[in-house]
């Protein structure tokens, strides 16, 4: 039996020929179905970027804290040798938490920011294809229409 | 109709799927199913979350409840690339092509699946012998339905299993989307499971096999094309169900 979609026809029989090849071509949906059994799902807290961007926050925030608590603890206390301590390893090391920390957070906003900037780029790009075709058009129109 | 695999799990189903943008909830608890081979048509009116519900399946909007299944499997969570790569291939509203690149440079693109780019022509121009003719032409300066096409045979280079259009026929000649619906007929023979989401019933319907009416984030009814025929014209004059 014979399908017609506006003015083309479809022929049932070969349909159901055609769909017995699509049964037999299941090679293709055993490896769909192996491959999503192998597709690794990440919670619904969000992706690891944005998990990223908040450990990039967080050591920040620690970093500073580590350099405010070894100043506090360096001031309490007149050894010079402690002072030296915490200097090592509250101010050295909470500044390092700290540049590592801006560090991760500048990479991703970057990331995100240029991703964003270059989404915007292709769409104008296409928004500028689109006016140029349709002035095109219209310029052929024109000229089609001026007796020659 | 071509089977769904009876007994087996369905290549796509969704149970009482919810999404959201933001606060706004916009997938109030989607149903459905797509079988092996088969063309589910997913109609509504503009706004009802076929979209939406497009772009939960294909992993890139996170879904607040239910279920999305994927060969029986919950795929809850799964990033697009994994889904992609696995086989779950999006051609998105509009075009999905490069316009500033030609027809050769887009298929091109597509190498990065790692298949030599001879394969992927003869693959694209064989389905589609007017890319042949057009291969050294800028994408963006061919007709809507060459475009499309090209958008089609970038998709088809990827070996999908599950194929999922996003209104297809907007912007387009009737004559072209009937050429464009009978490669969809021809690519579900092939085994691939295709839902594809449309404004507008008439052609979409000829090629179908389940279809399905959407409206306010919810499928409100399901069945042959015929049934959904009768049920359309009813739902965009105002039917609820």
């Amino acid at each position: 039996m014979d399908t017609e979609i506006g003015g083309r026809t479809f022929d049932d029989d070969a349909d159901a020929a055609a769909t017995s090849a699509g049964e037999e071509a299941s090679p293709r949906m055993a490896e769909f179905e192996r491959q999503v059994a192998a597709l690794r799902l990440r919670g619904q807290s969000g992706s690891f970027e944005t998990r990223l961007l908040y450990l990039g926050i967080a050591l920040l925030g620690l970093g500073l804290l580590m350099v405010g608590v070894a100043w506090f603890r360096a001031s309490d206390t007149t050894v010079q040798h402690e002072q030296i301590d915490y200097l090592i390893s509250g101010g050295i090391g909470g500044i390092g938490v700290t540049l590592i920390g801006a560090a991760i957070y500048l990479r991703i906003s970057i990331t995100r920011y240029l991703r964003l900037w270059l989404v915007r780029l292709l769409y104008e790009q296409r928004a500028q294809t689109d006016r140029t075709i349709d002035a095109l058009e219209r310029i052929e129109a024109v000229l089609r229409e001026r007796p020659s | 109709m071509p089977p769904d695999g009876a007994g087996a799990a369905p290549v796509l189903e969704l149970s009482g799927v919810r999404a959201a943008y933001g606060r706004i909830e916009v997938l109030h608890g989607v149903d459905l199913a797509v079988g092996a081979g088969q063309v589910f048509a997913l109609l509504g009116p503009n706004g009802a979350g076929k979209s939406t519900t497009l772009k939960v399946i294909s992993g890139q909007l996170p879904i607040t409840g239910g279920q999305v299944c994927l060969t029986g499997r919950v795929v809850n969570g799964a990033v697009p690339e994994r889904l992609a790569q696995a086989g779950v291939c999006t051609i998105p509203e509009g075009r999905g092509i490069f316009p500033s690149l030609t027809v050769r440079e887009n298929l091109q693109m597509m190498t990065f699946s790692g298949r030599p780019r001879s394969m992927i022509e003869e693959q694209a121009y064989a389905r589609f012998p007017r890319l042949r003719e057009r291969r050294r032409q800028v994408a963006g300066t061919m007709s809507g339905g060459e475009q499309q096409m090209l958008a089609m045979a970038r998709a088809l280079t990827t070996d999908p299993a599950l194929l999922l259009l996003d209104e297809l026929s907007m912007g387009l000649a009737p004559l072209i989307v009937d050429e464009l619906y009978e490669i969809v007929g021809q690519i579900a023979r092939e085994g691939i499971s295709i839902l594809v989401i449309e404004q507008f019933a008439a052609t979409v319907l000829a090629v179908a096999d389940v279809a399905g009416i959407m409206l306010q984030g919810r499928v409100v009814q399901v069945g042959t094309p015929d049934e959904m025929q009768t049920a359309l014209s009813g739902a965009y004059l105002g039917g609820g169900g």
